[in-house]
């Protein structure tokens, strides 16, 4: 497959302050790209970067094999259809809003007409047609923006932050739609989002980002919280985790979910972190159990098959979890 | 007894008919009083009456100043906001060195006195200044060039206000949808608009009730450049208070009408 975007050594700051840190990216043409990581880790910027909004400071970004430069960028920017994560609309009707795109890139009303209601019937949103903006639900507003991003027929789809603020039906509304604009349309979508498990369900690839750098795998059990450095706990708000590395000040933790050990009763070993919760989701993964489990903080542990059958679990039964503060990376 | 009952009689008949002078000096006076009193109010009631008339009975010397005084602040207002009001997006939506500067600048502009501009482009536009040979001087246009000066710098400014306040996702949308910056002055424009119309009837506040460009660039000609500012500074000097008074009510309803049409355009645009 071919990459459509190749990102080396992009750095991007504001003021001083670094929101990309030598970024390296590499995303497969009609692949679903999902970007995870905590408020204020620089997904939204990295984003804009995809969608040619903003240039790099450093590095070089590559589309389709030719480099983003800033006289080809409002070239590049046509191939690329931006829904934000707080969409705004124009002032007028949801038909106006859609059509917009296609009069400022001067399309003839003939053609103009029949692509916005191609669009319009796509997102099953033809009732909203003459509603005014400002009348509008949040999802609809949702809605009403990948419309008015998906109308100019782009290449690539970039949302951020889509399932935010959206009921269940229009959850499961938009993961349909997707899962379509790929395998019928061969788009390329890339968004962001904090649910980690709709991200796996999702997605071809996933990346995380935390601080600005970027992390070419799913990191699982990722917890955001305060270090105190005299009694060497983390406190994530809901559980208390034991780090014996001596590092003073971090604010993020993921927990390799492969090093995390389960038994029906307590360890008697070295290690430091052991809580008692209860599963609450058992899923199969290439060979591999994964289990869902509640320990005030959710945790997810994989395990092998024989593990899983010798410990017989299932679902809403109580376990102990356990994991050394070596299998804990800190940020 | 007999002479200090006579003198006791005499004191009380004095004692009377002074208090009876008294009350007439006293009756005296406040019908004076309000005889005078009657007389300014009549006066002043007079005039608004016969202004009221004037303005009736459309008198075409009234009529005149007014169109004149219309025509020149709408046409200055109107090519002010021509040029105001993309200027204002433009700046508002780039960066560039000088911008502060720039925005100081405008601010400076905007409490320039009106005097100060008519003198500046007396100099230009005199016989003798730079350009004399157009002859402009004491012609609408020269009020016209004189009011855009003064209505620019404001139109301008809040123009700028007006886009740096609107929503920093608007500008992602404007470039995500690949508008050119042409587009996006329209579209800046067109979302806020209410703003710009606050901007432009600021503007044209501005232009209808200024005197000093009026006066020293149109010079008062009757019937060419004599505009409802000027008439009401001569007319009332000459002693026509009647006339100053219409224009003032005049002047007076076309800022009301103004604001009416503010609020009209503010309920149909939300």
């Amino acid at each position: 497959m071919k990459n459509l975007y190749q990102l080396d050594h992009i750095v991007f700051n504001y003021d001083g302050d670094i929101f990309l840190n030598d970024i390296n990216i590499k995303i497969d043409k009609s692949s679903i790209v999902g970007i995870v990581g905590p408020n204020g880790s620089g997904k939204t910027t990295l984003l804009k970067l995809l969608s040619f909004l903003n240039l790099p400071h450093y590095g070089s970004l590559f589309y389709d094999g030719t480099e983003l430069m800033k006289n080809n960028i409002n070239q590049f920017r046509k191939s690329v259809g931006y829904v934000q994560q707080d969409p705004y609309l124009f002032r007028g009707t949801v038909y106006k809003n859609i059509e917009i795109g296609l009069k400022l890139n001067h399309i003839n009303q003939k053609r103009r007409i029949k692509k916005v209601s191609k669009i319009l019937s796509l997102l099953k949103i033809e009732y909203l047609s003459t509603r005014l903006t400002h009348s509008l639900s949040g999802g609809e507003t949702k809605k009403v923006a990948i419309g008015q991003a998906m109308v100019l027929e782009p290449d690539v789809l970039i949302m951020d932050e889509p399932f935010s603020s959206l009921d269940k039906d229009s959850i499961y509304e938009l993961e349909e739609l997707i899962t379509f604009l790929r395998t019928e349309l061969n788009k390329t979508i890339i968004f962001t989002t904090h649910d980690q498990i709709q991200a796996q369900k999702l997605t071809d690839h996933i990346y995380t980002i935390i601080k600005g750098k970027l992390f070419p795998t799913h990191l699982i059990n990722l917890f955001s919280g305060k270090f105190n450095t005299s009694n060497k706990v983390f406190d994530t708000g809901k559980q208390l985790i034991t780090i014996d590395n001596g590092v003073n000040n971090l604010e993020l933790i993921a927990i390799d979910p492969r090093q995390i050990v389960l038994s029906l009763q307590e360890l008697d070993s070295s290690m430091q972190n052991s809580f008692l919760g209860k599963i609450t989701g058992i899923t199969e993964d290439s060979n591999n159990i994964k289990l869902n489990i509640d320990i005030g903080e959710k945790i997810q542990a994989i395990i092998t098959y024989k593990a899983f059958s010798d410990l017989k679990l299932s679902l809403r039964m109580k376990v102990w979890v356990s994991f050394k503060s070596s299998s804990i990376m800190i940020f | 007894m007999k002479f200090y009952r006579s003198l006791k009689i005499i004191i009380i008949l004095c004692f009377f008919s002074f208090q009876i002078s008294a009350k007439d000096e006293v009756l005296r006076l406040a019908i004076a009083t309000t005889a005078e009193n009657s007389g300014s109010n009549r006066f002043f009631l007079d005039a608004i009456i016969s202004s009221f008339n004037l303005i009736l009975d459309i008198d075409a010397a009234l009529f005149n100043i007014v169109i004149t005084s219309l025509k020149v602040s709408f046409t200055a207002v109107f090519i002010a906001s021509l040029i105001g009001i993309p200027l204002g997006i433009i700046v508002a939506l780039n960066e560039f060195s000088g911008k502060k500067l720039l925005m100081i600048s405008l601010n400076t502009l905007m409490a320039l006195p009106t005097v100060v501009i008519g003198l500046i482009l007396y100099g230009i536009l005199n016989r003798q200044g730079l350009l004399g040979d157009m002859a402009l001087l004491y012609t609408p246009a020269a009020i016209i060039i004189g009011l855009c000066i003064l209505v620019i710098p404001i139109i301008w400014n809040l123009t700028i206000s007006a886009v740096s306040s609107t929503d920093p996702r608007l500008a992602n949308t404007c470039k995500s949808l690949g508008a050119t910056q042409t587009q996006r002055v329209f579209i800046y424009i067109s979302e806020t608009r209410f703003a710009l119309i606050t901007a432009i009837v600021t503007g044209f506040g501005r232009a209808i009730g200024e005197v000093g460009i009026a006066m020293m660039l149109g010079g008062n000609i009757q019937g060419f450049t004599r505009t409802m500012t000027t008439a009401i500074a001569l007319e009332t000097s000459k002693g026509a208070f009647e006339f100053a008074l219409a224009l003032g009510i005049i002047l007076l309803f076309v800022a009301f009408f103004i604001n009416i049409l503010l609020q009209y355009f503010q309920l149909k645009i939300r």
